[in-house]
C-alpha cells in the first residue's frame, strides 16, 4: 500500500498555488526574418539552398544541417506544395474540444527538405495524400510577415 | 587513473549581446562552426556531441537540447545535453571529457548556448520555482536577494567593505575592452560601482554581469588524434564537479566548499599539489564581483578572506601574479551562462596557447584553471588545463 493510498480525503491536504511568471518575445532568427519579410512583401515562400550538398530547405537555415556549410543562397519555391500528411484535432492544448474539427496539413514542394504546417481548407471528402495544395494568403496589406500571414493552404 | 587523455583542439564564440537576432540554433551554429573551422575539421570528423545549456525557461523552449540540435551539428549523431544551472558552461567540457576519456570516441564537439532575451520582463521569473514553494516562495524571492543575504555574509565574516569587492568589477570590465566578444566592458571607477542603482543592499546594478545571448564551442580530441590536429594542444588535465545541499539556508554563505571540493578533485586528478603555486591564469565564475573573491578562495588560489586584499594589492591584474579573468568574465564580456562557463574554458585556451591577443598575460602560462557555480548557490564545476 502506497502512502497516497492512505489517505482518505485527499481534498483537505494543504498546497500553495504558483506560477512561473514570464513571457516571451522570439526573434525569428537571421533565416527566419527572411522568410516572413518575403512572405509578407512578395507573397512567396523561399528555401535555403546549401552552396555545398545542394540541399534546400524550408522553414530556411543559415547554415546546412547535413554538412554544416554556411548558407547565404535563397531560392523561390513558389505557393504550391503536395499534401504530405494530414490530421483531424477535435481538441486543443487544454483538451477542450472544437466545436468543428481543425483540419491540420503538412505540405511539402518539389526538391526541398522540410515543409510547412498549417490549415487546410479541403472537404473531408476530396482530401488525398500527395495532392497539389496552394497556399491561400493574407491580401498584402494585411500581411505582417508573420505564419498568420498564410490563411490556408486549399486545392490547387 | 584508467582515463585517456583529452586536449581541447579548437574553439568558437560568438559576440556576447543583449539581444542577438539570431535564433538559438543559429547562435549555436556560428560558434560550432568556428571552432570546427579553427582546427580544420569538418561536421562528418566529429562523432559525438554534447551541448550545454541553462534552464529552459531562459530561452523560453522546452526541451531546448533537442530544439539547439541541428545548430550544434547534433541531427543524426550521439547527441545529448547536459544541465547543471549556472555551473553547466564548464561543465560541458567536462562531459565532452567524458565522452572521449572514457573511449567512447576520439572527437567530440562540446557547444554551450544561451539565449536569454527572449525572457520577459526579465529572466529573474525562470527562477521563482527554484525555491522551496511551502517556506520561500510566498517571501517572493529573486536570486539577487539570496546574493545580497550570502555577499553580506561574506563581507561580515572578512571585515570587508562593497568598496574592496567593486575592485573586482572595475578590473573585469576594463580586462574586458580587449575581448572581441564583449557586451559591458568599459573603464569604471570603484565609486561608479558603489554609487550605481541599488538592487538589493549590497549588490547594486554595477556589481553584477546583465543578461546576454551568446554561444560558445570547442572541440575535443584524444591524444593520438589531437597530436595529428595541432602541435599546441591544450590539455584537459583535471575535472571536477560537486553539489552541495538544496537547503541553502544551512550553509555557512561565506566559503564555497562545494568549489573546493570539485576543485580538489580536478587538482588531484591534474596533479595539482598546491594551485596556489602552480596555477598561473584563473577563470573563476564572476556573475557578482563578490563571487569572483569567493571562488579565489573556494579553487584554493589564496588563503580564506584574503581574495580582496589580493585584488587590491593587483595580484590578480593581468600583469600580477595569478590573473583572474584576464577575459574579463562574466562581469566585463557578459554572462549568457552556459556560454560564459565555456567562454573561460576558451580563454585558457587562447592563454595556454599564446594566442590570447592584446589580452595575453605575460610569462607563458603552463597551468590554468576555469570555475562556474550554480544551481541554487550549491554546484562547483572546474577544469584544469595544461599546455
Amino acid at each position: 500500500m502506497s502512502f497516497q493510498e492512505q489517505i482518505k480525503k485527499t481534498t483537505s491536504l494543504g498546497f500553495f498555488e504558483g506560477q512561473v511568471p514570464l513571457n516571451y518575445k522570439y526573434t525569428m532568427g537571421v533565416a527566419g526574418e527572411r522568410f516572413f519579410q518575403t512572405l509578407r512583401d512578395k507573397g512567396d515562400f523561399i528555401a535555403s539552398k546549401c552552396p555545398e550538398c545542394g540541399t534546400m530547405a524550408i522553414y530556411p537555415l543559415i547554415y546546412c544541417e547535413e554538412c554544416f556549410a554556411e548558407i547565404k543562397d535563397y531560392v523561390s519555391v513558389g505557393l504550391t506544395g503536395e499534401l504530405y500528411s494530414w490530421t483531424e484535432c477535435s481538441s486543443d492544448f487544454k483538451g477542450a474540444r472544437h466545436e468543428k474539427p481543425h483540419l491540420l496539413g503538412m505540405v511539402r514542394f518539389q526538391g526541398v527538405q522540410g515543409g510547412i504546417i498549417h490549415r487546410l481548407d479541403v472537404p473531408l471528402s476530396e482530401i488525398a495524400i500527395g495532392m497539389k495544395v496552394i497556399a491561400v494568403l493574407r491580401p498584402s496589406s494585411q500581411r505582417k510577415g508573420s505564419l498568420d500571414d498564410i490563411q490556408c493552404f486549399k486545392k490547387a | 587513473m584508467g582515463y585517456r587523455r583529452v586536449a581541447i583542439v579548437g574553439a568558437g564564440l560568438t559576440k556576447f549581446v543583449r539581444r542577438a537576432q539570431e535564433t538559438g540554433p543559429e547562435l549555436s551554429w556560428q560558434a560550432s562552426k568556428m571552432a570546427l573551422d579553427s582546427c580544420s575539421l569538418r561536421l562528418k570528423d566529429v562523432e559525438m556531441i554534447t551541448l550545454g545549456s541553462a534552464p529552459d525557461g531562459f530561452d523560453g523552449v522546452h526541451m531546448k537540447g533537442e530544439y539547439l540540435l541541428s545548430g550544434a551539428g547534433g541531427s543524426n549523431k550521439s547527441y545529448i545535453r547536459n544541465f547543471v544551472g549556472g555551473g553547466t558552461g564548464v561543465f560541458a567540457p567536462i562531459h565532452g571529457w567524458m565522452h572521449v576519456a572514457s573511449g567512447a570516441c576520439d572527437v567530440c564537439l562540446v557547444v554551450a548556448e544561451e539565449k536569454m532575451s527572449s525572457c520577459h520582463p526579465t529572466p529573474q521569473g525562470a527562477f521563482i520555482t527554484i525555491f522551496d514553494h511551502t517556506t520561500e516562495q510566498p517571501l517572493k524571492p529573486t536570486l539577487i536577494w539570496i546574493f545580497a543575504l550570502e555577499m553580506r555574509r561574506y563581507m561580515e565574516r572578512y571585515g570587508l567593505t562593497r568598496a574592496d569587492i567593486a575592485r573586482v568589477a572595475v578590473k573585469n570590465k576594463k580586462n574586458a575592452m580587449d575581448h572581441p566578444s564583449a557586451q559591458v566592458a568599459g573603464e569604471y571607477t570603484v565609486d561608479d560601482i558603489l554609487n550605481s542603482e541599488v538592487l538589493a543592499e549590497p549588490v547594486h546594478r554595477l556589481d553584477i554581469s546583465p543578461a546576454g545571448d551568446g554561444a560558445a564551442a570547442v572541440v575535443l580530441a584524444s591524444e593520438d588524434v589531437a597530436k595529428r590536429l595541432t602541435d599546441r594542444p591544450v590539455w584537459l588535465d583535471g575535472v571536477g564537479w560537486n553539489l552541495d545541499t538544496s537547503y541553502w539556508a544551512t550553509k555557512d554563505l561565506y566559503y564555497p566548499r562545494y568549489v573546493e571540493k570539485a576543485a580538489r578533485m580536478a587538482y588531484d586528478m591534474a596533479g595539482i599539489k598546491e594551485p596556489h603555486k602552480e596555477i598561473q591564469v584563473a577563470e573563476p565564475y564572476d556573475p557578482f564581483d563578490y563571487k569572483e573573491l569567493h571562488h579565489m578562495e573556494g579553487l584554493l588560489l589564496c588563503p580564506r578572506g584574503e581574495a580582496a586584499r589580493l585584488t587590491a594589492e593587483g595580484y590578480t591584474a593581468r600583469t600580477g601574479n595569478l590573473p583572474t579573468c584576464p577575459s574579463g568574465g562574466a562581469l566585463g564580456v557578459g554572462n549568457p551562462i552556459a556560454a560564459t562557463g565555456l567562454m573561460k574554458v576558451i580563454e585558457l585556451f587562447l592563454q595556454l596557447r599564446g594566442e590570447a591577443g592584446k589580452r595575453q598575460i605575460p610569462g607563458k602560462p603552463r597551468v590554468g584553471v576555469a570555475q562556474a557555480w550554480g544551481d541554487l548557490m550549491q554546484v562547483g564545476t572546474v577544469v584544469v588545463c595544461r599546455s
